[in-house]
């Protein structure tokens, strides 16, 4: 077994821990391939660090702590901490879907990719949390691809859809929306105007894990080493999303999933439903897994996909019942989100600033139904007004 | 986080970020406009914990300075078609010896715009002199694998700038 890259780069910097250098030491001193590896790898540092420093960095300008410091401390004083700026750039990925009601529809609705149900072991939604993710680093790995369906492809390749989704239907009224879907739909008050109103059939399917897959794709992410745990291979998840609905406000666009090719092309993809407010209502999904199926371990996965270091992923699963909390990534550097009390119960309204179409979202649970209200422009506290007219 | 705590986080990381960025892009001046941006965002961003404030401070500089390197190449080519750079930066005692070192100092740069993000961020951090695992802690990587992407990193430096070199095109193109 000869030395990697990794370990025979770390020794070079005198990276590695004395025992692991002995260890090296012994076993490069007999072995002529690993020598010229090293060697190899040795001569491509120096010629890079003698490059980087013949272009070194100029001289620091005299006093250049001091004046930044005072710029900073001229603009704290203006400005309370944690709140966002107005950031002119937008380009990630995950912003694809634009708007925040799309969004919204995506993580309860027809992507049954969502890994709120299927990668994260959803098994019912008592709790909601926000997680800050660094998506810039995910958008890197996974080119322009939904991040959805790069989960899908990760997790399996098989799946048997139980019970296919159905067209979404347009009802007119919230009496024959609740018979429709079962539950007690809400509308708000605080709206006079009537909402267009459609049900989704939601949709259950099962899928049957190929760890060997799973690990592949997971590798040739550059994202350090991530092991599945055996169990996976071959287990049977199932996920049932209950039907739900959604009450658009305003000329909003249609209940289908955004068409990425067709989404981003100029300025923000949301502009055009400025005056949009949609609220979505959904009862919990349900997912089941093999009992010896460790699902906090494969969050802390998920998160180190999402760029946590696997301290931090191992952590953070940790603090997560992953059975009973939907799990909500928002973009680290691009989004804010603060509690609020809305209909009676903890929410959580997330805010992304986007130049000429700031979006928000408000989304809370309430006797096992999720809600979500979604839109762009200047209209979060007349989503929490809204919710908080909910009979 | 308070003001008292954020200007403490700043004089603990105000040398190696802004030698980081520095070293990234290469100009004081800009590295000096860019240090501001990564403690300001750090001020507005909430819920980075006292104790993860280096991490992500380097993090964003090295990617502040990165996107900073791409941005510059239309500048200059602008710049240069004006011949305004030429003149701006022969001015020094010995002009050819200052045009070489300029010339030096652009493959460089464009050398590292041809990397990906991550592989200009790693260079950066390790010239300034980060231990791997503060390394790790910036990119959000397991200690153990900054080994393989620096070397990574390295070959693909190395191979782009003799590809530059070889092909004698104008550094600013990449």
């Amino acid at each position: 077994m000869h030395a990697n890259d990794a370990q025979l780069r770390a020794q070079l910097d005198g990276e590695l821990a004395p025992a692991d250098e002995a260890e090296l030491n012994q076993h490069v001193s007999t072995c002529p391939i690993c020598q010229a590896r090293q060697t190899e790898l040795k001569r491509h540092a120096e010629f890079v660090a003698g490059k980087l420093a013949q272009a070194g960095p100029e001289n620091s300008p005299a006093g250049a702590e001091e004046r930044i410091w005072r710029s900073l401390e001229s603009r704290i004083s203006e400005q309370p901490a944690g709140v966002p700026g107005w950031r002119p750039r937008w380009s990630l990925g995950w912003a694809l879907a634009g708007a925040a009601v799309l969004l919204l529809a995506s993580l309860t609705f027809a992507p049954v990719r969502a890994w709120a149900g299927q990668f994260l072991g959803l098994f019912r939604v008592k709790e909601i949390a926000v997680l800050p993710v660094d998506v810039t680093q995910l958008s890197q790995l996974s080119g322009d691809t939904p991040f959805t369906e790069q989960v899908a492809k990760i997790i399996s390749s098989d799946i048997t859809m139980v019970r296919p989704p159905r067209d979404p239907e347009l009802v007119a009224t919230a009496a024959q929306a609740s018979d429709a879907v079962g539950f007690n739909v809400r509308l708000p008050t605080s709206r006079a105007d009537a909402p267009k109103l459609v049900v989704q059939s939601g949709e259950a399917f099962q899928m049957t894990v190929d760890r060997g897959q799973a690990q592949a794709l997971l590798d040739e992410l550059d994202v350090g080493k991530l092991t599945l745990p055996q169990a996976l291979d071959g287990a049977q998840i199932s996920v049932d999303i209950p039907a739900g609905v959604t009450a658009g406000y305003g000329d909003c666009p249609g209940i289908e999933l955004p068409d990425p090719s067709k989404a981003g092309t100029s300025g923000s993809p949301g502009r055009r439903y400025i005056n949009c407010v949609m609220l979505v209502e959904v009862p919990s999904p349900t997912v089941n897994t093999p009992p010896d199926l460790d699902v906090s371990q494969l969050a802390a996965i998920g998160l180190q996909l999402s760029g946590m270091s696997a301290a931090e992923a191992q952590a953070y699963s940790q603090t997560v019942d992953w059975t009973s909390t939907l799990v909500i990534p928002i973009p680290r550097n691009g989004a804010s989100y603060q509690t609020v009390n809305v209909d009676g119960v903890e929410g959580y309204l997330i805010e992304r600033p986007v130049d000429d179409a700031p979006q928000y979202a408000l989304v809370w649970t309430k006797g096992g139904i999720i809600y979500a209200i979604g839109g762009l422009g200047d209209g979060a506290q007349a989503a929490i007004d809204m919710a908080n007219s909910l009979p | 986080m308070r003001a008292d705590q954020f200007e403490e986080v700043f004089q603990r990381h105000f040398s190696r970020v802004h030698g980081v960025v520095v070293r990234l892009v290469g100009d004081a001046d800009e590295a000096e406009d860019l240090t501001l941006e990564a403690f300001w965002r750090l001020w507005r961003t909430p819920g980075v914990e006292d104790g993860s404030c280096g991490p992500w401070l380097y993090r964003v500089a090295t990617r502040l300075g990165y996107n900073a390197m791409r941005a510059r190449t239309r500048r200059e080519t602008y710049e240069r078609a004006a011949g305004v750079h030429e003149h701006l930066h022969t001015a020094g005692e010995d002009p050819a010896a200052e045009a070489e070192r300029r010339i030096q100092h652009e493959k460089v740069r464009a050398t590292l715009r041809r990397l990906s993000p991550r592989q200009a961020q790693i260079l950066g951090l390790r010239m300034a002199g980060m231990s791997y695992r503060e390394i790790a802690a910036a990119l959000d990587v397991k200690t153990s694998s900054i080994g393989s992407l620096l070397a990574r990193a390295e070959l693909q430096f190395e191979k782009e700038y003799v590809e530059l070199e070889s092909a004698d095109v104008t550094p600013v193109d990449a």
